[in-house]
């Protein structure tokens, strides 16, 4: 069993934000990067499915300048035997329509695989496009916010999230699947201080888009202005000092103060 | 004349509510582009859902009636929609950013080797241009998309940003019968089964919610949220990981994979504030906090936040009420 889990740098969520610096290409400091959270979900199903078949190979793939090292050295750390680093140094290529030709290109390059993981979406631009674009430029089948995952003869056979409940669906491998943040790989492994370091030691081979064979083409839909939302106007006001019944009458009189009335429904 | 393609998903019977938010968002669009809305329907007797489709504006909707569509195959309905493009020529197509809408939209706009509206809050046109606002680091910045109009586009609506359409009964569709495209290839993905939650209760008008979330420790003490919510006039709400646990029915399920709400007073209880749960509440007029850790990220989205144990502060404030 071969699979390839697509990992992507992130800015930290505790970094600051700025809107001329979303990509982690476009920082300095390596704190302010980290691994998108879904993808370790992720990771997680990669490595239990090779677990439980006591057979296998887990590669992650990452697009990423080399501030994007300390994410394909975590998801080593985490177990993956081998990744790929595809160098995109100036943060040159974003739009989720071209990394999805690139990280497509770069599965066919790898050649054999039964498996391609993503994570549900990214903390980032959060678009959720990656694995059924991939799924399409592959001619792969797919299945997105997988849950459980059990395989037979050729197949594998997942739980499916949807609004209100689950779908079991059939998908003939080699196949693309999203793995949920909910269900089986909620709980992405902890690695520690000791593995990043043996980790680090490992030498991750770097492609070059170029070498990919892709044709370039212009999204058709592009990016253009990030904006704040409009800050709020008042903040949240916390009541936090005394028992519990000082701090609903604190709240009450609040509330009474700007005219609400909470009791009106009774 | 410029069409527009709406995606009209159904689940339980319904068209869902999702679907009447993108209809509204698409009836101001046919009118600056001076488009005709057309509308696709997949499913197994799906007749009165399509007749209803024609009360929001759509003029002609294609009907995609058969036994291979009672259970949902995505890769079914992307090859049979992606024929239907191709036969009628829309300049805009367009679904809500469901879980079902975001697995579909983008493998038919890959098929056509397109970018697309990725989960938009909202899509307007000017100018021949489209231009679409998508959230990043869960709504902590906003980034504007552009498209030009004169070319095939795809979209997806982020629910909870446009009230749903209503229905004008004067109002009606020409149903067309369209066959379903399946290939051989495409049975590589197969429908087993699914379970659903019957949902009885509709918190989605209550005008006073009390939520609770893992916080509140387990199912017997879920109790002091049910008693809150009766004593207080309003429902009961609850985050995924409530439902999950088994403390409180899907019904009641508030965020991404639930309800979306917005209620005059909305009391978050032991509810930490997973941006798939703050999508389904963020809007409501007034959020009062109820939580342990100061640092809850619910907090910077609340008006108020009572910093303590929920089984003591509940309590107090059904007294005190």
């Amino acid at each position: 069993m071969n699979i390839l889990v697509f990992v992507k740098a992130t800015i930290d969520r505790n970094a600051p934000l700025d809107p001329d610096e979303t990509f982690p290409g476009d920082r300095d400091d390596k704190s302010d990067v980290m691994t998108n959270n879904y993808d370790k979900n992720a990771i997680e199903a990669a490595l239990r499915i090779i677990e439980e078949k006591g057979e296998g190979k887990v590669t992650a793939v990452c697009l990423g300048s080399d501030m994007a090292d300390k994410v394909v050295k975590e998801a080593i750390a985490m177990g993956c035997h081998e990744a790929i680093r595809i160098e995109n140094s100036k943060a040159e290529v974003t739009h989720f329509y071209s990394v999805a030709k690139i990280l497509a290109a770069a599965a066919k390059k790898v050649g054999e695989f039964d498996l391609l993981l993503f994570g549900m979406q990214s903390y980032d631009y959060g678009t959720a496009t990656m694995a059924p674009m991939v799924s399409e430029f592959l001619d792969l089948p797919l299945a997105c916010w997988v849950e459980k995952i059990a395989f037979n003869d050729g197949k594998v056979i997942v739980d499916k999230v949807i609004e209100g409940g689950i779908r079991k669906v059939e998908v003939k491998m080699p196949a693309v699947l999203s793995i949920a943040s909910s269900g089986d790989f909620e709980e992405p492994r902890y690695t520690s201080v000791r593995r990043i370091m043996k980790a680090s030691k490992t030498a991750v081979p770097v492609w070059e888009i170029a070498d990919l064979g892709i044709e370039e083409k212009k999204p058709s839909v592009e990016f253009d202005d990030i904006e704040e939302p409009p800050a709020r106007t008042e903040k949240c006001v916390i009541f936090d000092d005394g028992d519990a019944s000082e701090l609903v009458g604190e709240l009450l009189g609040a509330l009474k103060e700007k005219g609400l009335n909470i009791g009106a429904y009774k | 004349m410029a069409k527009i393609l709406i995606i009209l998903e159904n689940a339980k019977g319904k068209i869902v509510g999702l679907t009447k938010e993108c209809l509204t968002v698409v009836q101001k669009l046919a009118g600056e582009l001076e488009a005709e809305v057309e509308g696709v329907i997949l499913g197994q007797d799906i007749g009165s859902l399509a007749q209803e489709a024609g009360t929001y504006g759509v003029k002609k909707v294609y009907k995609v009636d058969d036994a291979q569509f009672s259970g949902i195959n995505i890769l079914y309905h992307t090859r049979t929609i992606e024929a239907l493009i191709k036969e009628t020529n829309p300049t805009l197509v367009i679904g809500g950013a469901s879980l079902y809408g975001q697995e579909l939209v983008p493998r038919l706009a890959a098929r056509f080797d397109k970018a697309m509206f990725a989960s938009v809050k909202s899509l307007t046109f000017d100018d021949d241009e489209y231009e679409g606002i998508h959230p990043l680091f869960e709504e902590k910045l906003f980034i504007s998309m552009e498209g030009s109009a004169g070319e095939l586009t795809f979209a997806t609506i982020l629910g909870g940003n446009n009230p749903e359409a209503e229905p004008d009964d004067g109002l009606s569709a020409e149903v067309v019968d369209f066959s379903p495209v399946i290939q051989d290839s495409d049975k590589r993905e197969s429908f087993v089964e699914e379970t659903i939650a019957k949902v009885s209760v509709d918190i989605t008008k209550a005008k006073l919610l009390v939520s609770g979330g893992r916080g509140v420790g387990s199912a017997e003490k879920f109790a002091v949220i049910t008693e809150a919510a009766k004593a207080l006039g309003g429902e009961v709400g609850a985050s995924r990981a409530a439902v999950d646990a088994g403390w409180v029915v899907y019904d009641h399920e508030i965020g991404q994979t639930g309800k979306t709400v917005t209620p005059d007073f909305y009391i978050a209880c032991g509810i930490s504030g997973a941006i798939q749960h703050l999508v389904g509440m963020r809007n409501s007029k007034t959020i009062i906090v109820i939580n342990t850790d100061e640092e809850a990220p619910i907090i910077e989205m609340a008006h108020y936040a009572i910093i303590g144990d929920l089984h003591e502060v509940l309590p107090e404030l059904m007294k005190s009420v």
